[in-house]
C-alpha cells in the first residue's frame, strides 16, 4: 500500500475532506483496474462533520466523524453493475471493480447505449457560495468552548438549556473513465466542495412552563450569533413563562421569520407543473372542456401583492449546492405565480423544449419595512407566534394545514405584548394566510439544515424571509404542550 | 480463612453467571432458505408460494417466447395451470381443513383451495361464508357472490360452470331486472374471454330477453345508464345482439354488399339503443375519406389519393403517446398495444400480400428523447420507427401536426384536431384513437372498424377477396 493511499483511507486531521487531486487520483486507480471495454463512472464523496448536542445544561454528545463513500458504476455490453465502498487499497478497489463487472454481466438492466441517451443541452453549473473557512476551522475545542458560552447564561437564570451545534464540510465528483482531462458531460459532476453550519437553542424554565427557542443555518458558521441566538432563547423563555389559556378564535397574527417560512414550507410541496395540470393542487383553475386539459393559474395573482419568491444560486447568502438546471427563477412575482418546476421528460413532451425547471428549495422572499416592534405596536390584539411544528396538509387543492404554534405565543392587546399564552392548534392555509397580509418586515436567514444533505443528495433549503403580520389566522383548539 | 470463604462465595455466583452467559450464546447459523411450502403457517405464504413459482414459470416463458406480439388464444383460460402450481398449492393447502378455516378467510382460502383442485372444499367454504352473512344483510352476501365469482373466473383453468350457477341463482332470486342484466353480462363476458361460446351465445340470449322486457322507466333510469363503466345499458345489449348475431351470419352479409351488413349492424344498434341505424357508431358503410398527409413514405404514395378505389385496405391510425412513447430514459418506446398491433399488421400483410396498407401518423414536435425537431425529420424518424416493424409494402403517410401555445407562462403546446382524424371520425361520438383500424372495401367503403381483432379481420378480408374476385 502507498504511502498516498494510506493517508487517503485515514484523512487525517489536515485533510478532513478528498482535494480534487485526490478524487481524479483515486478514480485514476480504479479506471486502471477495469478490464474490458465499455465506460467506468466513480463517484467519490467524503465528508466531514463536528457535532455537540447538549440537553439539561449538560453535554450528551460531542464527535468529530469523517468518511469516505466511493461508487464505481461499470459498463459491460448493456448491463451496468455499482459497487459501494470505503476502502480505498489497491486490493479493496480492484475487488469492487470486479464486483461492478459481475453485477453488470449477472444482473443486466436493459439499458438504452449512451448514444441513444438524451442529449442534454449545454449550461454551466452556476456559482454559488457553498464553502467557508470559519466553518471548516472549527474545532471539537471550539465547540465545546461556544457551548459552555450557550449554557451558562441560561443555567445562571436556573434554566434548563438543550440545543445542537453542527459543522459539516464535504467533497464530491462524479468522474467518467472516458472524459479523464478533457470537457465533462453535463451528467459528469465536477469536483466541488462545501461546508455546512446550524445552531438551535431550546431554554425551558425548571417548572416547565415556559419555553424559547432559537436557531440558525448557514454555509458560514462567521456568519451564525451563536451568543445571539442563546440570549434570544433565554429571553423567551422567560417571557412564555405561566401562560395562560385563550379561546381559539380569529386571530391577527404576527408571525416571525421561522414561522412564515414553516407556512411556505407548505407551499414548496405543490410547485409542480405536473400538479395542476393534471387537475389536482392549489394552483389548477379549471378543466378547460374545448381543449381537454387543465388550465393552471400561471400568470395568475395568488398571494398578495407585496410577495416576491425567488431564487438566485448566486446568491451569497443562500448557499446551494451548483446542480444542472439551477437557474435565477422567480416563482411568484408580486403575487402572480409565474413559474412552477418540471422534469425534463415533461418539457419534451409538453412544451418541446429540452429543458429542466428544478423544485422551488431555497428561496428569498420580499419583504417590507415595518419592524417586528412596530407590527406590535400597530396591533389592537392579535398573537406573537415564534414558529410552528408538526404541521400537515389537511387539504391538497386549498393546502389548509393544520399544526401546533411551539416555543414562545404572546398575546398582544393595545399595541403591547400583555401576557403568555398557551400554545394553540392552527387549522389554516398559507394561501389564506398570505393574501390578508397587513405588514411585512425586513428578510433575515432562518433555521433550515437538512440532515445529510450532500450524502443523501438531498437539495438544500435555505431561506431568506421576513416576519409577516395577516389577519383572522384560525386557531382551531388550545394545545397543554408548551 | 475467613477471607477464602467470602472470596469463593464471590466466585461462585460469577462462575454461573459466565456460564449462563456462555450458554445464553449461539453460534450464528443461516436460515433454511429451503422450500417447504408444507411448513407454511397462512394460507397467505402459500398463495405467495404458488405466486412465485408461477411468476417464475412465466419469467422463463418470456425469455423463449415473447407473446405480447401474439393474438390472444382465447380458450387460454380454460387450460389448466402449469403442474407445478398445482402442486405446490396441494402440498401446502394439505394443512388447512376446510372445516377449521375460519370463515371470513373465505377469499384467500378459496383461492387456494382452487389452485390445489379442491374445488368441492372451495364450493362447502362458499356455502358457509354465505351462511354466515346476517339473513338481511343482502349487500353483504352480493359483495362474497361478486368475490366468488371473480375467484372462480380467474383460476385456471375458469371454473365457468360454478361461476355461472351462482350468477344464475342471484339472477333467480333478484326482482331488479337491470341488475340482473349487469349479472348476465358479467358471465357473457367471462365466457368470452374464455372462448367458451356456446355458454357465450346461450347467456346473451337470456341478456337480450330480459332487455326486451326493460319498461321505459328502467331504460330511463339511472342505475341502466351507470352499466357498462357508465356508457349505459344499451351497449351491453348491443354486445349480446352481436353475439347472437354471430360471426358466420355477419360474413354472409357481408359477402353480399357492405350496404347489407351495414343494414345488418345498424339494425342491431337500433334494437339496442332505440335510436336511429344511423347513429351506430361504428362507421361501416361510410365512405372512407382519401387521407392526406405532409410526408409520403414512400414519396410517390400520396397520389392517387388513399384508399386505392379498387382494393382492399387497412387504414391504421397510430398516436404518437401510444408508438413513439414518453421521452423518460425509461419509459420511450411503444406501449404493447402498439406493438401488438403492428404485429398483427405484419401478420396480415404477410397473410394478404394484395391488401393496401396505410399506416396514419402526424408529428409531436419531439421524438423519444431527441431534442425538437423539424417537421421532416421528425417524420423521417417516425418512418424508421414503423419499417423496425417490418410490415411489407405498408405506406406511411405523416402529417405535421398544426399547434398553438397557451399564452405564457404556461406555454403548454395543444394540438388541433387533424384533417384525417376529423375525417374518419364522421361525427360520431368514438372517436380515432390510436391503434384504430379501418377495413376498406374495393369501393371504397367502411367495411368495419376499430373492433375488429386480428382473427376476424382475417375472415372479413377473406369474404372482402371472394366478392372481389366474383366481381361484386
Amino acid at each position: 500500500m502507498s504511502a498516498r493511499s494510506d493517508r487517503l483511507i485515514r484523512l487525517a486531521d489536515d485533510a478532513r475532506i478528498l482535494s480534487e487531486q485526490d478524487c481524479e487520483s483515486i478514480a485514476k486507480r480504479v479506471f486502471a483496474f477495469a478490464s474490458g471495454p465499455g465506460e467506468t463512472y466513480v463517484s467519490v464523496m467524503s465528508w466531514w462533520q463536528g457535532e455537540l448536542r447538549w440537553a439539561r445544561n449538560r453535554t450528551s454528545l460531542a464527535s468529530d466523524r469523517r468518511d469516505i463513500r466511493l461508487e464505481i458504476t461499470r459498463d459491460v455490453g448493456v448491463g451496468r453493475g455499482n459497487v459501494e465502498t470505503n476502502q480505498l487499497d489497491d486490493v479493496s478497489l480492484e475487488s469492487a471493480v470486479r464486483a461492478a463487472e459481475r453485477s453488470a454481466v449477472l444482473a443486466p438492466q436493459v439499458r438504452r447505449p449512451p448514444q441513444l441517451q438524451p442529449p442534454l443541452p449545454h449550461a454551466e453549473r452556476p456559482k454559488t457560495a457553498i464553502w467557508s473557512d470559519a466553518t471548516y476551522a472549527v474545532t471539537p475545542e471550539v465547540r465545546g468552548e461556544a457551548a459552555r458560552a450557550l449554557i451558562a447564561p441560561a443555567e445562571a437564570k436556573g434554566m434548563s438549556s438543550a440545543g445542537y451545534l453542527e459543522m459539516r464540510a464535504g467533497s464530491r465528483a462524479r468522474l467518467s473513465s472516458q472524459r479523464m482531462g478533457s470537457a465533462p458531460a453535463p451528467w459528469d459532476v465536477p469536483y466541488a466542495s462545501w461546508t455546512q453550519a446550524q445552531c438551535s437553542m431550546t431554554v425551558r424554565d425548571k417548572e416547565g412552563t415556559g419555553s424559547g427557542w432559537a436557531g440558525l443555518s448557514s454555509y458560514d458558521w462567521a456568519r451564525i450569533d451563536a451568543p445571539a441566538l442563546a440570549a434570544r432563547a433565554l429571553e423567551k423563555c422567560v417571557a412564555s413563562q405561566h401562560p395562560v389559556a385563550l379561546e381559539p378564535g380569529r386571530y391577527t397574527v404576527i408571525l416571525e421569520p421561522q414561522a412564515v417560512a414553516e407556512m411556505v414550507s407548505i407551499i414548496e410541496t405543490s410547485m409542480y407543473r405536473e400538479i395542476p395540470e393534471f387537475g389536482h393542487g392549489p394552483w389548477v383553475l379549471a378543466h378547460d372542456d374545448v381543449l381537454g386539459l387543465w388550465r393552471s393559474k400561471l400568470g395568475l395573482k395568488v398571494l398578495d401583492e407585496r410577495i416576491t419568491i425567488s431564487h438566485d444560486p448566486a446568491d451569497p447568502m443562500l448557499g446551494i449546492f451548483p446542480e444542472f438546471w439551477m437557474q435565477p427563477l422567480t416563482w411568484f412575482d408580486k403575487g402572480v405565480l409565474t413559474n412552477l418546476s418540471f422534469h425534463r421528460d415533461y418539457a419534451l413532451q409538453m412544451l418541446n423544449v429540452n429543458a429542466a425547471r428544478r423544485p422551488l428549495t431555497g428561496y428569498r422572499m420580499s419583504g417590507g419595512p415595518t419592524s417586528v416592534e412596530e407590527m406590535i405596536r400597530t396591533t389592537t390584539r392579535g398573537l406573537l407566534v415564534s414558529h410552528f411544528s408538526n404541521i400537515r396538509v389537511l387539504d391538497g387543492d386549498s393546502l389548509l394545514s393544520t399544526g401546533l404554534t411551539r416555543d414562545g405565543l404572546w398575546l398582544i392587546e393595545h399595541g403591547k405584548i400583555s401576557k403568555a399564552v398557551k400554545n394553540l392548534r392552527f387549522t389554516e392555509s398559507p394561501l389564506f394566510a398570505f393574501n390578508s397580509i397587513d405588514q411585512m418586515g425586513e428578510p433575515v436567514p432562518v433555521f433550515r439544515p437538512v440532515k445529510n444533505a450532500y450524502e443523501e443528495n438531498a437539495p438544500l433549503t435555505p431561506a431568506i424571509v421576513p416576519p409577516i403580520k395577516s389577519r383572522d389566522f384560525s386557531f382551531t383548539s388550545t394545545i397543554d404542550a408548551i | 480463612m475467613r477471607q477464602m470463604k467470602i472470596s469463593l462465595a464471590l466466585l461462585v455466583p460469577s462462575a454461573v453467571l459466565c456460564t449462563m452467559s456462555a450458554s445464553a450464546q449461539t453460534r450464528f447459523q443461516w436460515p433454511d432458505t429451503s422450500e417447504h411450502v408444507a411448513h407454511y403457517a397462512s394460507m397467505e405464504e402459500c398463495l405467495a408460494a404458488a405466486g412465485r413459482v408461477t411468476g417464475s414459470i412465466m419469467r422463463r416463458r418470456e425469455l423463449t417466447e415473447w407473446h405480447d406480439t401474439m393474438p390472444r388464444d382465447p380458450r387460454e383460460a380454460l387450460e389448466p395451470q402449469p403442474e407445478p402450481v398445482t402442486q405446490v398449492s396441494s402440498k401446502c393447502a394439505a394443512q388447512f381443513a376446510e372445516a377449521k378455516v375460519d370463515v371470513h378467510d373465505f377469499a384467500p382460502a378459496m383461492k387456494l383451495f382452487l389452485a390445489a383442485g379442491r374445488d368441492s372444499d372451495a364450493a362447502t367454504l362458499l356455502e358457509r361464508r354465505i351462511a354466515a352473512a346476517p339473513p338481511r344483510s343482502a349487500r353483504e352476501r352480493g359483495a362474497v357472490v361478486d368475490s366468488a365469482v371473480e375467484l372462480y373466473t380467474n383460476a385456471k383453468p375458469s371454473r365457468l360452470d360454478a361461476a355461472e350457477g351462482l350468477l344464475m341463482h342471484r339472477a333467480r332470486t333478484s326482482t331488479d331486472r337491470v341488475e340482473r342484466m349487469k349479472t348476465y353480462f358479467s358471465l357473457l363476458v367471462a365466457s368470452r374471454n374464455a372462448g367458451d361460446t356456446a355458454r357465450t351465445v346461450r347467456i346473451a340470449r337470456m341478456l337480450v330477453g330480459i332487455a326486451d322486457s326493460l319498461t321505459v322507466p328502467e331504460r330511463q333510469s339511472d342505475e341502466f345508464e351507470r352499466l357498462f363503466d357508465g356508457n349505459g345499458g344499451q351497449l351491453m345489449i348491443y354486445d349480446a345482439l352481436d353475439e347472437l348475431t354471430g360471426l358466420k351470419a355477419r360474413m354472409d352479409s357481408l359477402r353480399k354488399s357492405t350496404a347489407a351488413y351495414a343494414a345488418l349492424e345498424r339494425g342491431n344498434w337500433s334494437i339496442a339503443t332505440g335510436e336511429r341505424p344511423e347513429a351506430l357508431q361504428i362507421p361501416i358503410g361510410q365512405r372512407a375519406a382519401p387521407l392526406s398527409a405532409d410526408f409520403w413514405f414512400p414519396s410517390t404514395a400520396g397520389s392517387p389519393p388513399r384508399p386505392t378505389r379498387g382494393r382492399i385496405a387497412l387504414v391504421l391510425f397510430l398516436e404518437h403517446t401510444d408508438c413513439i412513447g414518453m421521452p423518460s430514459t425509461d419509459d420511450a418506446g411503444p406501449t404493447t398495444q402498439c406493438t401488438m398491433r403492428m404485429a398483427e399488421l405484419r401478420r396480415l400483410a404477410h397473410r394478404f400480400p394484395s391488401v393496401e396498407i396505410d399506416i396514419v401518423m402526424s408529428t409531436h414536435g419531439q421524438f423519444m428523447y431527441l431534442p425538437p425537431t423539424s417537421p421532416a425529420e421528425e417524420a423521417t424518424l417516425i418512418k424508421q420507427m414503423v419499417d423496425s416493424y417490418q410490415v411489407p409494402e405498408a405506406v406511411l403517410g405523416v402529417t405535421s401536426t398544426p399547434f398553438w401555445r397557451l399564452p405564457d407562462p404556461d406555454s403548454r403546446r395543444v394540438e388541433k384536431i387533424l384533417p384525417n382524424v376529423a375525417r374518419y371520425d364522421f361525427g360520431k361520438s368514438w372517436k380515432v384513437g390510436s391503434g384504430s383500424m379501418f377495413l376498406v372495401d374495393p369501393d371504397g367503403l367502411i367495411a368495419d372498424a376499430w373492433r375488429l381483432g386480428e382473427d376476424e379481420l382475417g375472415h372479413f378480408i377473406e369474404v372482402l377477396m371472394q366478392r372481389q374476385n366474383k366481381g361484386n
